[in-house]
């Protein structure tokens, strides 16, 4: 399975992208929203997207809805891995069209079990 | 100052031999800062010496609190997913049919813990038997009576409502307070919390439609296993439920039990 | 009648406090920091001895705020190591990425705890901490010790009401 990782923060970059490859997953990054548009058209769809929501050039609350008016991209399950923690705004970012929601800080665990919830956690096998 | 390396071996073993969680080495921090609370509250000089005090000097309910204290987070939301789809898939629908003349249903959660277990219950009963005007009451149990004041006032922080919730769930019956999330009212409300020693009398319970004993039998030795799933039999309706931990079974234990698939989840039922 | 005329600096300060920034931080370094040493709260004010690292995020709307990060120079490339992972070299960009991004988590978090507050903006640093706005206080500060250096938290906020 292969998962696009969208923050601005490469350390944040890392440590997702650190976690998902121990699950046996391919992972891209990208800077932005911009970036991680540009990812998708070159494609090949990745299975998920985590996404930052505060990025220059493109915020990830754009990029979700850009990318939900795309109908290609309609099987790519995003989730928002963001420090916004208002009730609102999870909201907002599920009405734009998120699948799921993971406030930082999140330890590995959350992480996993999100993942379950989106039936994309691989079967690791060891 | 930091956690000796005896104190964080020994500490690791007791919370395996207790709970069957594996501390790894590296969550030296998770220790150190999960008991400080608890050397500060003992009046130990720091967590090692806290530790070392019960490490020569054992006794039980300082055990008891190190495990609690370093368990209680890894409770989840629907804890493995699988037992909560079986319930909402399977059990439910049967539920309505084999109970439709009194629309009502009674669930015991009989190691509710801090609460993630029968709160997930009433949340997953909302679309189905509560959307069409069923009562549905969850009896919550625990031995410690302040895991059941957690539980009770269903007040989780950010970390916890992290762990296994789906989104849409959290914005839809959780309302933020400070730095924490609760399950609002009509939730709470579902489900009644009360003290209960598992090895003690159910009398007191009635009968329930599904119970709920997931991950606590592992506690006892197989006598004392046998006589409680004997009496969860009795406080279980005849054509009842039983949800064991993913790694418990009756077989062995008691044989008044049949097993059901559903899926890759064991129901138990009793054998009539 | 007095209700949405703004609220004075006090009460906005009061919706922050040392408790809550506490356990943002803890929460942060159980998730990120849970393999290297714990951070030690200090029982009294400390400042950080200079040359220092400040990184900081600023929340706009009407109780616009700051969140600041101050660490000693020498020990935040260790810290950013710890965030990674990493034992290697690292370069100024990620020491300062690493740190953009505590604050970034404790911003997000301190701004879900203010009504209405606008946006969150993305992280700064510098080699000094900013000045708050004139009008604003300290609502919550946390001095704590890592590896024998010295890091504060401190959150800055307004009143609607100036």
């Amino acid at each position: 399975m292969k998962a696009l990782v969208v923050d601005d923060s490469r350390a944040m970059r890392k440590i997702i992208a650190g976690a998902l490859r121990k699950l046996g997953y391919e992972t891209v990054e990208a800077a932005d929203g911009a970036e991680a548009l540009k990812v998708l058209q070159e494609g090949p769809l990745p299975e998920l997207a985590t996404v930052d929501w505060n990025m220059p050039v493109m915020d990830g609350l754009t990029f979700v809805t850009q990318v939900r008016a795309i109908r290609e991209y309609r099987s790519l399950s995003i989730m928002m891995v963001t420090t916004e923690a208002e009730h609102g705004q999870i909201v907002r970012a599920l009405a734009a069209g998120a699948h799921e929601y993971l406030i930082k800080p999140f330890t590995v665990e959350a992480l996993e079990e999100k993942l379950a919830l989106l039936g994309l956690l691989p079967e690791v096998t060891a | 100052m930091a956690l000796t390396p005896t104190a964080f071996e020994w500490v690791c073993a007791l919370v395996r031999k207790e709970s069957a969680i594996v501390l790894e080495k590296g969550k030296e921090y998770l220790v150190e800062s999960r008991l400080v609370p608890l050397a500060r509250a003992a009046g130990a000089a720091d967590v090692s010496a806290y530790v070392d005090g019960v490490r020569l000097r054992p006794d039980r309910r300082t055990q008891v609190a190190i495990v609690e204290a370093l368990t209680t987070n890894e409770t989840s939301w629907f804890r493995d997913g699988a037992p909560f789809q079986a319930f909402a898939t399977t059990v439910v629908p049967a539920l309505k049919q084999s109970r439709a003349t009194t629309r009502s249903v009674r669930i015991w959660s009989a190691a509710s813990s801090t609460g993630q277990e029968p709160y997930s219950l009433a949340i997953g009963l909302q679309d189905s038997l509560i959307a069409e005007g069923w009562r549905a009451e969850i009896v919550a149990t625990d031995l410690s009576t302040e895991v059941l004041e957690k539980a009770k006032a269903g007040t989780y922080s950010q970390l916890e409502v992290n762990r296994g919730l789906p989104a849409p769930l959290l914005v839809r019956h959780f309302t933020r307070a400070g730095m924490n999330w609760q399950v609002n009212a009509n939730i709470r409300q579902m489900v009644r919390f009360q003290q209960l020693n598992l090895t003690g009398s159910y009398a007191a319970l009635g009968q329930f439609d599904v119970v709920f004993l997931r991950n606590v039998l592992i506690y006892f030795d197989l006598a004392t296993k046998r006589d409680i799933l004997g009496r969860v039999r009795r406080a279980l309706k005849p054509d009842g439920y039983l949800f064991l931990g993913g790694a418990e079974t009756t077989l062995g234990v008691d044989d008044n039990w049949e097993r059901q698939l559903i899926g890759r989840v064991s129901v138990h039922r009793p054998k009539n | 009648m007095t209700q949405d005329t703004g609220l004075e600096v006090q009460e906005v300060v009061d919706y922050v406090e040392d408790e809550a920034l506490a356990q943002i931080v803890d929460q942060m370094w159980q998730s990120y920091f849970g393999h290297v040493e714990p951070l030690l709260p200090a029982l009294e004010p400390h400042e950080v001895p200079a040359p220092v690292l400040c990184a900081s995020v600023g929340i706009s709307g009407a109780r616009p705020g700051l969140v600041t990060v101050l660490v000693e120079k020498g020990a935040a490339a260790s810290l950013a190591a710890a965030l990674l992972q990493e034992d290697g070299e690292l370069t100024d960009e990620d020491v300062y990425d690493a740190l953009g991004e505590i604050a970034n988590i404790i911003g997000g978090n301190i701004k879900a705890l203010v009504p209405d507050a606008g946006a969150l903006g993305l992280p700064a640093i510098a080699e000094a901490p900013p000045l708050p706005r004139s009008n604003s206080r300290c609502a919550a500060r946390m001095d704590a010790n890592w590896q024998g250096h010295w890091v504060t938290f401190i959150v800055w906020l307004s009143g609607t009401g100036a």
